[in-house]
C-alpha cells in the first residue's frame, strides 16, 4: 500500500498527452463511489517513471503515443523497476499501434483498452464503465519484474528453441490423410483472456513447425487488435498464425486465432469453420465457451482443450463439456495466472484433468500428441 | 483473487451505468476548447514543405484531436482529424491542405 492510499481504495496514476482524455479519464474512475482516487497524471512517459517511482500508485492508466518517452518505454522502465499493474487505453488507427499495443502486453501491461473512436456505437458513459470494469481487474493483477531489453528480441521465435522444435524423429502422429489414421488429436484449441497474450506466447512459442495438429485460439481483446494480434505473434513463433474465417478449414501446423465479434464454431473433424454471431447478452466475443463447445460436439476425444489465465467464467462450461465428450482438458494453474478465474472456474466445474503451471503446458500438450517422452 | 474480491467486483459490474456528472462534461469541453486552440493553428501551419519535426508534431497534434472530438461528441471532425493523421504518418501529404481546411471549418465556433 503506498502513502497516498487508503484501504479498499485504488491509486491511479493517468498517463496521456492530452487534456481532455486525462480530464475524460479522472471523470471516469471519479464516477465510482470512491473506489479509484486518481493521486496524479503525467503529460508523457518519462513523467510517468518518475511518478510511479515517487507515489508508488496501485494502477497506470496509460496512453502509449505520448511524446518525450513513448508509453512502451516508459512500461518497460517500470515493470524492470517497480512493477506496477498497467492498463493500456490507446487509440486504434491499425499497423504500427496495434503492434505496439501487443508489445506493450509482452512488457507486461495487464490488459489493452481502445479508445473510442469516431464509429464506435458506444457512449461515452458506457466507455467509462468499461474502463472501470477494466480497471478494477487490472489494479487487483499480481505483476512481476520484466527484465528491460525484452522487445528488443523480436523475432525471437526464430532463436528461442522451441520444446521439440529440433526434434527431427520421425512423427508418431498420423495425420487425416496417411494411411491407417485411427483418430488421433486434431485440434488443440485455447482459451485466454486478461494476461492472454503473454501466455499464448510463452505456450505457442514452444510448438514444433512440424505439428501435426491445428491450433485455434480464442482471445478476449476489444475490438480490432485481433489483427494486431495475429500479426505479432506470428513474428515471434515457430508456427505460422492466422486469423479464422468462415468457411477456411483449420491447418495442421498453423496457428487460427479467433476473429472479433463474432463466436467461431468447429463445424466437423475436417475443422471447417463457422463464424456466427454473438448470443443477445454475451459479454466476451469472441465467446470460449461457444468454440470448446462445438470442438466438443466435432471432435471429442480427438481434441485437446486449454483454459489460461483471465477474468470470469468463460470457457469453463464449454471446457467441462468437451471433457465430457472425451477431450483431454488442461488448465493454468494459480500461481502462473495473470488472473486466475476463468482457470479456477474450470476446476471448480471439474472441467479440467490435469492443472499445470504455465511454462508447462506446451510440454503437456506435445506429450498428449506423442511429440516428446513423458 | 480471491472468491470474496470476485464476488465483489461482479456485483460492481453488474452495477447500472453511471452518467457523467454535468460539471465534469463541462470541463471536457473546456479541455477540448484549449486543445483546439493550442493544435489547430499548428496544423494549419504545415505544409508539404514543413521539416521533420513540424510533421511529427503535427501527427500527434492530429492524432490527439481525433481521440479527442470523439469523447466530446465531434464525430466528424473527429474523422478528419484521423485522416489528417494518417496522412501525415504514411507522408501522403498532397491532400493535406484541404482536409485540414475541413478540419476547421467543422470545428469552426467551437466554444465553451
Amino acid at each position: 500500500m503506498t502513502e497516498l492510499s487508503r484501504p479498499g481504495v485504488v491509486t491511479v496514476l493517468i498517463v496521456d498527452d492530452s487534456g481532455v482524455q486525462r480530464r475524460f479519464l479522472r471523470a471516469a474512475l471519479d464516477c465510482a463511489d470512491g473506489e479509484f482516487d486518481v493521486i496524479a497524471e503525467a503529460r508523457n512517459g518519462r513523467e510517468a517513471v518518475a511518478l510511479v517511482e515517487r507515489l508508488h500508485p496501485a494502477a497506470v492508466l496509460m496512453d502509449l503515443d505520448l511524446p518525450v518517452m513513448s508509453g512502451l518505454e516508459a512500461i518497460e522502465r517500470i515493470m524492470s523497476s517497480r512493477p506496477t499493474p498497467i492498463l493500456v487505453y490507446s487509440a486504434f488507427v491499425g499497423g504500427q499501434r496495434s503492434q505496439n499495443a501487443l508489445d506493450a502486453l509482452a512488457a507486461g501491461a495487464v490488459d489493452v483498452l481502445a479508445k473510442p473512436g469516431p464509429d464506435d456505437a458506444r457512449t461515452i458513459e458506457e466507455h467509462a464503465t468499461a474502463l472501470r470494469r477494466a480497471m478494477r481487474v487490472a489494479a487487483r493483477v499480481r505483476v512481476i519484474t520484466h527484465p528491460r531489453g525484452r522487445l528488443r528480441s523480436r523475432g525471437m521465435g526464430g532463436s528461442t528453441p522451441a520444446l521439440g522444435g529440433g526434434d527431427r524423429r520421425p512423427l508418431s502422429t498420423p495425420c487425416p490423410e496417411d494411411p491407417g489414421f485411427t483418430g488421433e488429436v486434431l485440434l488443440m484449441v485455447i482459451g485466454a483472456s486478461t494476461g492472454g497474450p503473454q501466455a499464448l506466447l510463452t505456450v505457442l512459442a514452444a510448438l514444433p513447425t512440424d505439428l501435426r495438429q491445428a491450433v485455434l485460439v480464442v482471445q478476449h481483446m476489444a475490438d480490432g487488435f485481433i489483427p494486431g494480434l495475429a500479426a505479432w505473434l506470428d513474428g515471434l513463433i515457430p508456427l505460422p498464425v492466422v486469423v479464422g474465417k468462415s468457411g477456411k478449414p483449420l491447418a495442421r501446423g498453423t496457428v487460427t486465432i479467433a476473429p472479433s465479434g463474432v463466436n467461431l464454431l468447429v463445424q466437423d473433424d475436417r475443422l471447417r469453420v463457422l463464424c456466427v454471431p454473438p448470443d443477445p447478452g454475451q459479454f466476451h466475443v469472441p465467446g470460449i465457451d461457444a468454440t470448446f463447445a462445438s470442438v466438443a460436439q466435432s471432435l471429442g476425444p480427438r481434441a485437446i482443450g486449454v483454459l489460461l489465465t483471465g477474468m470470469g467464467r468463460d470457457g469453463a462450461a464449454g471446457l467441462l463439456t468437451m471433457r465430457e465428450r472425451g477431450s483431454l482438458t488442461f488448465g493454468q494453474d494459480e500461481a502462473t495466472s495473470t488472473v486466475y478465474g476463468m482457470p479456477a472456474a474450470a476446476l471448480a466445474l471439474s472441467a479440467i484433468e490435469r492443472q499445470l503451471p504455465l511454462d508447462q503446458v506446451a510440454s503437456a500438450l506435445l506429450v498428449a500428441v506423442g511429440r516428446v517422452p513423458a | 483473487m480471491s472468491a470474496g474480491q470476485q464476488v465483489d467486483s461482479q456485483r460492481r459490474d453488474a452495477q447500472p451505468r453511471r452518467e457523467l456528472p454535468p460539471e465534469a462534461l463541462a470541463g471536457l469541453r473546456a479541455a477540448f476548447a484549449a486543445e483546439l486552440a493550442e493544435r489547430l493553428p499548428r496544423l494549419l501551419s504545415i505544409s508539404p514543405g514543413s521539416d521533420t519535426g513540424l510533421l511529427q508534431q503535427a501527427r500527434r497534434d492530429a492524432h490527439n484531436l481525433a481521440s479527442s472530438a470523439v469523447v466530446v461528441g465531434q464525430k466528424d471532425a473527429a474523422r478528419v482529424a484521423r485522416q489528417i493523421e494518417v496522412c501525415l504518418e504514411s507522408g501522403s501529404l498532397a491532400d493535406l491542405e484541404g482536409q485540414v481546411t475541413v478540419l476547421a471549418r467543422l470545428l469552426d465556433g467551437w466554444d465553451v
